[in-house]
């Protein structure tokens, strides 16, 4: 049951994180908000699903379909690497910076606010 | 390496390489039972940083119709690895021992990037031999 739960989430985050991608990404200029949103958005439903799962409000269950299947793959840690080094071997060192930086310290931060504020 | 295409077998393709992936991912996490640190989730970040510019500039793969492409890039590698977990695992480590959530971010960012810096040079080693 917890295979298939994860299989869903997995299924279902894959899509959703390719279709923003589709609309926010300009690959052609070295731009990536659709990685950056995906990535900020998804760490923040984790922290969410990892509170409710804290105060026993969701069941393990849930947890593998919302957290371990749909954020997992929402989210993706292959192509934050792949973009970064594109945009140094291109020389936009700032942009590189500014994108490594900004998914971090944002996802960070939100996911505090959210663990701080419930737990 | 930009694909526009909205077609229904790419968003299958794409679902079914993150069922594959997804399922790889907590597969691995089951096997490496989860101590004090994120093993698991710094060797699925690692291997996938290397291997989805493999996949996505490798001659071979190339060849491949566009649906096969993304469901192993977009789709498996892209769930394989993760970011949520990845900050969420930061958290719960900083909370606990600082100085070892400052090595696991510093070895996931720059040994992820260091990972896919080397995926590039290989693929580019294998186009350039084609």
């Amino acid at each position: 049951m917890t295979i298939f739960l994860v299989a869903l989430g997995g299924f279902l985050g894959a899509i959703a994180r390719f279709s923003i991608s589709q609309v926010w990404n300009k690959p052609d200029f070295h731009q990536f908000h659709g990685t950056i949103l995906v990535n900020i958005l998804g760490s923040a439903i984790l922290a969410a699903f990892f509170l409710l799962l804290e105060h026993g409000i969701i069941s393990f269950q849930i947890w593998a379909l919302g957290g371990i299947g749909f954020c997992g793959a929402f989210t993706t840690f292959s192509t934050f690497g792949m973009e970064a080094v594109s945009m140094i071997q291109n020389q936009q060192y700032r942009s590189a910076f500014q994108y490594v930086s900004v998914s971090f310290l944002a996802s960070i931060l939100i996911i505090s606010l959210i663990l701080w504020i419930g737990m | 390496m930009s694909i526009k295409v909205h077609d229904a077998n790419t968003y299958l393709a794409i679902g079914l390489g993150g069922i594959a992936g997804s399922l790889s991912r907590f597969g691995i996490s089951t096997f490496l039972n989860a101590t004090f640190f994120p093993f698991a989730t710094l060797l699925v970040n690692l291997v996938g940083c290397f291997l989805l510019p493999i996949a996505s500039n490798h001659p071979r793969l190339q060849r491949l119709s566009a649906p096969y492409r993304v469901a192993i890039g977009t789709g498996f590698l892209g769930s394989f690895t993760t970011f949520s977990t990845f900050s969420v695992d930061t958290w719960q480590l900083f909370q606990a021992h600082p100085i070892t959530a400052f090595g696991y971010v510093f070895i996931s960012v720059f040994g992820g990037l260091a990972c896919a810096f080397l995926g590039f040079k290989l693929a580019r080693k294998k186009v350039e031999e084609s």
